[in-house]
């Protein structure tokens, strides 16, 4: 991630002096990733793996196939997905706050920036394209 | 003279009687049904219909397609983004295809058009209500002309008027009833299946015993569940009328089966394939599968009955008729996972009620489906004896002796690739690092760096037969198991998160059939471990308890950039493709990329046409995606049509209807 990036989302996190920015291995999570983090362990985690590598029943959320599948999609398409299907047992009963904040995380830990301002709504997500690198994979 | 000016008026009377007789008759004759998403209750997935035959069938072209979600409901939520696995098998009455989409809501569309009559609305207009996850099929009942269908969705089994589509009121809370068990940690019921519905008792199966292993309970880091109790329901008021035990009620025969108080503790061993019915009987046949954790059981010592069972229950009370235990004590999560299909077969000039329950095993085991006892003997043979600290292996499990099993049982070095020496000799030292054996080595420790990964197993825990396997014909006795060789990995550890109280456990975020890149599961350079063929169909003729044959059903890895040049021949892709049996042809597909992506493993689109009698193949197309349930085939206006529920990731999901040219 460049020094620009970094920059922003600096910039963001002082206009939310409230919400922590954190460092990971994937670099500087936005304030709203850090709290779709928080949610991944406690929603997520246990059928798609602590480091979202998928587990017995569910796919990965990371990694090079699951950056093929969404590479080049509106960033809308990964939230109506987690929303109507998720979790497998119960699906739709995920709040549209908690399910935007897991779609950023899971954007955020396969590198891909959506931008510097705070997204507020899903609606937002319509106009966004996930640009994952991989041109014509 | 007046005499016979009467008979000659009676005479014509008569006549158009008859004529009109007749005509009703040739109308009805015109149609065909499809009654259950089986087939029938007995769950041979056979059609008579021979229309379309070896002579015409490379004539079928498709005549219209729908998709898997109908545009009313994506227009009204358009976050609706449904898995492509449309599970949703159709059953076809009197003109109409009714089928569960690919968000479970039923949907009703006309059987020569597929044009919509009818879309079952959200319980509610919110996407909470609008979202769930495709079933299996629906279950139908009519009481002179009072059509109904049921359907099990998310938590809830609802009840439809089957000309609207309308809930039915006075079914449950305005139209349906909860399922929801009394879990520990409130986890919620979930099913893929249709009811089955025998006089006007519904009877239900399905999981959410327990939130552990995404609702399974397998591999998870804690022995308490729920046990997935069977349950019947009032088929007009929705009224819970008996409830069948899955571990026996203290006091009662098999109870013992459950050392150190387990029976209080686990759960799990859901119906989590279709049932079966004999309506003549009175009888519901139930397949049954692991209990907690499915891999560790040295808190629960002893056989675990019901677990792994086939039980006959009294579809009225539910009282149990007879039971027969696959697998004693499972720690490979060796379900049946399979519909028990019903059917008549003549055995040493013997005529039987039988029923044929395959196993993840690759074993068939072949029953009177009045009493339970075997058709032919089945064996108790001591088996491998482990490893696990503090666990109990069951000393022998059940052998069927006839017919052969379907699908490989066991690994050993003469099982391994040797398309060329290099690839032998990979998969031998890729073996060296598992622990491995025959049929039922039980799973062991992966211990680390410098050790051995736990054990590798075939079946896997996939295994060889699952919910696609089988399809019987009732006139020549003959069962066609579909099944697929995928060998699996049982990487035990000791269970020590907080919370955990297990001893050992699956860990966390590890799959089986991922140990090395897809796309065939463990095997050297994304090859499969084992010899071919690796997606199958085994004809064998049940009269005699005999294998006619069995043929590779896809072309597998035959274009390996490894492989190519060696011009080998199908060599069998790994999928759960269902059958569809017909009066001279097997239509098998290959299964596609929505049900095993996660695991890399993709069938191409393929459907293809075999003679039953010979497994040669007549005819094969392309259809847009690859098959996500079961095809069926119906006729209707006097043409025989075959719809077939396909999807993938590129594709979304859709019925396909083929149809001969004019």
């Amino acid at each position: 991630m460049g020094p620009a990036l970094i920059a922003s989302a600096m910039a963001v996190a002082s206009a939310q002096a409230a919400t922590p920015v954190q460092e990971s291995s994937q670099g500087t999570l936005g304030p709203q990733a850090v709290l779709g983090k928080g949610l991944y362990a406690t929603r997520c985690a246990s059928c798609h793996g602590p480091n979202l590598d998928g587990g017995r029943l569910a796919p990965a959320l990371s990694g090079p196939a699951f950056q093929a599948n969404w590479d080049g999609k509106p960033a809308r398409a990964l939230y109506s997905r987690i929303i109507s299907t998720m979790p497998l047992s119960d699906p739709g009963s995920l709040p549209p706050a908690e399910v935007l904040d897991i779609a950023l995380y899971v954007f955020a830990v396969n590198g891909v920036s959506l931008g510097t301002q705070p997204i507020p709504d899903a609606a937002t997500l319509n106009n966004i394209k996930v640009d994952m690198g991989h041109k014509g994979s | 003279m007046k005499a016979r000016h009467c008979k000659d008026a009676g005479a014509r009377l008569a006549a158009g009687v008859l004529a009109t007789a007749v005509a009703t008759a040739a109308a009805a004759a015109g149609s065909v049904e499809w009654p259950y998403f089986g087939g029938s209750k007995h769950f041979d997935r056979y059609s008579p219909l021979s229309q379309i035959d070896s002579g015409n069938v490379n004539h079928l072209q498709t005549v219209w397609t729908r998709p898997g979600i109908d545009p009313s409901l994506t227009q009204a939520f358009p976050d609706l983004s449904p898995s492509p696995y449309l599970r949703g098998t159709p059953i076809m009455i009197d003109g109409v295809l009714y089928a569960p989409d690919a968000v479970g809501l039923v949907e009703a569309f006309d059987a020569a058009s597929g044009k919509t009559l009818w879309v079952q609305k959200p319980f509610e207009a919110t996407l909470k209500e609008a979202a769930g996850v495709s079933s299996r099929g629906v279950g139908y009942w009519n009481k002179g002309g009072d059509k109904r269908l049921v359907s099990m969705r998310g938590e809830f089994l609802y009840q439809l008027d089957a000309k609207t589509g309308a809930v039915r009121p006075a079914f449950g809370d305005n139209g349906r009833v909860s399922l929801n068990r009394h879990t520990p940690d409130q986890a919620p019921f979930f099913g893929f299946n249709g009811p089955m519905i025998v006089g006007d008792v519904i009877i239900v199966g399905g999981n959410g015993g327990g939130k552990a292993g995404g609702g399974y309970g397998d591999g998870g880091p804690e022995k308490e569940s729920t046990p997935e109790d069977i349950r019947g329901y009032d088929i007009d008021t929705g009224r819970q009328l008996w409830q069948f035990h899955l571990i026996p009620p203290a006091g009662e025969p098999g109870r013992e089966s459950w050392g150190d108080g387990s029976a209080d503790v686990v759960g799990n061993m859901a119906a989590w394939a279709p049932l079966s019915a004999d309506e003549k009987l009175g009888y519901v046949y139930v397949p049954l599968t692991a209990p907690t954790n499915s891999y560790y059981g040295g808190h629960r010592p002893g056989n675990n009955l019901y677990a792994d069972s086939l039980v006959a229950l009294n579809a009225r009370t539910g009282k149990l008729v007879w039971y027969y235990q696959m697998v004693h004590h499972d720690l490979w999560d060796y379900d049946n996972a399979s519909p028990p299909a019903l059917g008549d077969i003549t055995v040493a000039g013997k005529k039987i009620k039988a029923v044929m329950q395959p196993n993840k095993t690759g074993f068939l085991f072949v029953l009177d489906r009045t009493n339970g006892k075997p058709v032919w003997p089945i064996v108790e043979r001591p088996v491998p004896q482990g490893i696990l600290p503090g666990e109990h292996t069951s000393p022998t499990q059940p052998f069927p002796t006839q017919p052969p099993a379907f699908d490989r049982q066991g690994i050993t070095v003469d099982e391994l690739i040797d398309f060329t020496p290099e690839l032998h000799a990979a998969a031998v030292k890729f073996l060296e690092g598992y622990v491995t054996g025959p049929l039922f080595t039980p799973p062991s420790l992966n211990e680390g760096e410098g050790g051995k990964k736990g054990t590798l197993a075939m079946p896997g825990a996939w295994g060889s037969g699952n919910w696609n396997t089988g399809a019987f014909d009732p006139e020549r006795g003959v069962y066609y198991a579909v099944s697929m060789s995928l060998p699996g990995v049982y990487p035990m550890v000791k269970a020590t998160e907080p919370g955990a109280t297990i001893g050992y456990e699956f860990p966390e975020g590890r799959d089986q059939h991922r140990e090395v890149p897809p796309p065939y599961g463990p095997g050297p350079n994304g090859l499969p471990l084992l010899k071919p063929p690796y997606g199958r169909i085994t004809a064998l003729d049940l009269n005699k308890g005999e294998k006619l044959w069995t043929v590779a059903n896809g072309d597998g890895p035959r274009n390996h950039p490894l492989l190519k040049d060696l011009n080998l021949p199908p060599l069998g892709t790994i999928g759960r493709p269902v059958p569809l049996l017909t009066k001279s042809l097997l239509f098998v597909g290959e299964s596609s990329d929505a049900l095993f992506g996660n695991a890399g493993i993709a069938g191409s689109a393929k459907f293809t046409a075999y003679d039953k009698v010979t497994g040669a193949v007549v005819w094969q197309t392309t259809l847009p995606a690859g098959t996500t349930g079961g095809p069926v085939t119906y006729e209707v206006g006097g043409k025989q049509f075959i719809v077939v529920p396909v999807g993938g990731k590129d594709y979304g999901s859709g019925w396909v209807a083929l149809g001969l040219k004019e």
